[in-house]
């Protein structure tokens, strides 16, 4: 996505070939032993514009406002309204149209879902992504996912790929 | 694209305590069986029929629909009800009985000798992903039966990870931050999106042999 490409992130993947100024979103995961991972980067395709750093900067923050949200007791909506609310404040939230993450095992998608219907408490030993994006049609996409478990003192990612700015 | 490679059974989860775990909400729910639905993730963990990871949308054998996994409250072992045509290359080959259906079986017949062990069901429990197909012969085959919804019941036993479930996906994220290390490498202008990610699935990142016996592969979930 980006101010080249006026297509949605309903595209999945094209035949179209990469230039200058495109961000390109990965969502991929792996399976062992049946269970199942999920996770997201954005690479952005030469010198990063205003707007994507600002919007990388956000989404940065809100995955950090998820993971200092999600902990023993407090709901999974309450994980979804920490990353929301960055996202609001910085005047982007029409362009997050997901939920923030969900849980995951045997399946990509377990309950409870970390989505403002969902007041489940969390509880140790829960996996579940945490994954805010802005995915602005024609202006700018960015996401950034990573796998959780939730432990006593807070939630500890199951990747070790860095959240900075990738751009080649 | 799906890719997966599941060398062998899966040994490392212990199954027999989910089961036990199980009978008490069963009993709760007050039900006499739980149905879950194979190929189906709450089958695989409660029994370690393993599914396909591979899976082009769905794909059915004659009485697919009759395919599943019987469990009773108070220990019983389970009882395998698979197609033929499915069980002949998908055997469970963990404990458990396995009633086969042969291709010119009546598979209503055969599921309701199976349902109706120890007498006539009046409440089962149905996994939430259960076909439509499926309960509605079941209260077609015993008048009066009710079909509980135990969709709340799996995913709450299912939710809180054990730590060999919490490895298993340790590692599969470790792939998928091997595969992102390859996938940045190859992006670049001129590339196409197709190549790029192609080129990254085949790669080692998704494909080395696991150190334990394991399943692994790359997908896009989309």
């Amino acid at each position: 996505m980006g101010v080249n490409d006026g297509r949605d992130a309903s595209t999945r993947i094209s035949a179209r070939v990469l230039a200058a100024g495109d961000a390109v979103s990965f969502d991929f995961g792996g399976v062992v032993d049946g269970y199942c991972s999920d996770f997201g980067r954005t690479v952005f395709v030469g010198e990063p514009d205003a707007e994507f750093r600002r919007c990388h900067a956000i989404v940065v923050a809100a995955f950090e406002a998820g993971i200092a949200a999600a902990t023993v007791g407090a709901t999974a909506a309450d994980v979804d309204r920490a990353t929301r609310a960055v996202i609001d404040e910085a005047g982007y939230g029409s362009w997050f149209r997901h939920r923030t993450g969900h849980c995951i095992g045997l399946d990509t998608h377990e309950r409870p879902f970390l989505s403002i219907d969902d007041e489940t408490p969390l509880e140790t030993g829960m996996a579940f992504t945490i994954e805010p994006s802005i995915f602005w049609p024609g202006t700018v996409g960015v996401r950034i996912e990573d796998l959780f478990v939730l432990e006593e003192g807070g939630c500890r990612s199951l990747n070790a790929f860095p959240r900075d700015l990738i751009a080649v | 694209m799906d890719l997966a490679i599941r060398e062998e059974a899966d040994d490392t989860m212990d199954t027999s305590a989910r089961r036990h775990a199980l009978d008490a909400r069963l009993t709760a729910e007050g039900v006499d069986l739980l149905w879950c639905p194979i190929p189906g993730g709450d089958a695989e963990y409660l029994t370690g029929y393993p599914r396909r990871n591979a899976s082009f949308g769905v794909y059915e054998h004659s009485h697919q629909w009759a395919s599943g996994v019987v469990l009773r409250p108070g220990g019983a072992g389970p009882v395998f009800v698979v197609p033929r045509g499915f069980s002949a290359f998908n055997p469970p080959g963990i404990e458990g009985e396995l009633v086969s259906i042969d291709y010119r079986d009546d598979a209503a017949a055969v599921l309701r000798g199976v349902l109706e062990r120890g007498g006539a069901p009046a409440r089962i429990g149905v996994a939430g992903r259960t076909w439509s197909t499926t309960t509605l012969a079941m209260l077609d085959l015993f008048p009066g039966v009710e079909a509980i919804d135990c969709t709340d019941v799996m995913q709450r036993l299912r939710w809180r990870k054990s730590a060999e479930e919490i490895a298993a996906m340790e590692r599969a994220s470790r792939i998928a931050d091997e595969a992102m290390r390859e996938v940045v490498a190859r992006v670049a202008p001129g590339v196409t999106e197709l190549t790029s990610p192609q080129r990254s699935t085949s790669s080692s990142a998704g494909w080395e042999r696991a150190p334990r016996r394991s399943t692994r592969g790359c997908s896009r979930w989309g």
